[in-house]
């Protein structure tokens, strides 16, 4: 945390991981909002460090993520929307781990990741443009 | 899992065509089981040529 003489920490305000979002000072609540790393400019970030293994994919490799119920279905970009569907060679159906943004993205549509609709607060998946993390 | 602790789900747990995927709190149940299977080794489909 960084803290001043007050005992007001520097925090991203509202709690919201958005590109663009204020920083400001608040009341100390130990949050991960109100947790920071120090990173020289001479330094390598640690996060391009980690392997593939220690993310658990691949990267740029495209999968299909394919449910272990019974029909063997996978999970297929429908429109913004992911549905779940016979599998098919199409590249709507293919997915990719993004390193850089450590989001899973959509092969068809290289620009977007898969996303919880309303900023984390609905319950339903969709892919959106990349703009910060897994939710 | 994210790291609100909720995980990618098959709305109401049904395995049909077009069924929406959400996310919701951990159940274990089989509709929130979940394999990658990379394109390039899947066997399911015939590859051309």
């Amino acid at each position: 945390m960084v803290v001043n003489v007050k005992g007001k920490v520097m925090q991203v305000d509202a709690n919201k991981d958005k590109e663009g979002q204020n920083v400001g000072v608040g009341t100390k609540t130990g949050t991960r909002n109100q947790k920071w790393a120090i990173l020289y400019t001479d330094q390598e970030d640690p996060m391009k460090k980690k392997t593939e293994e220690e993310f658990g994919f691949h990267f740029g490799r495209p999968f299909y993520i394919v449910s272990q119920m019974c029909g063997g279905r996978a999970i297929k970009v429908n429109g913004r929307n992911l549905i779940l569907s016979r599998k098919t060679n199409s590249s709507n159906m293919h997915f990719f781990f993004d390193q850089k943004s450590r989001t899973i993205k959509s092969w068809q549509n290289k620009d977007r990741s898969i996303d919880i609709q309303s900023s984390g607060r609905s319950a339903n998946l969709q892919v959106w443009s990349t703009n910060a993390n897994w939710w | 899992m994210n790291s609100r602790g909720r995980v990618i789900d098959v709305a109401a747990g049904l395995d049909n065509e077009g069924q929406n995927i959400i996310v919701a709190s951990r159940n274990n149940n089989m509709s929130q089981r979940w394999s990658i299977v990379y394109v390039d080794e899947d066997k399911a489909l015939p590859r051309k040529g």
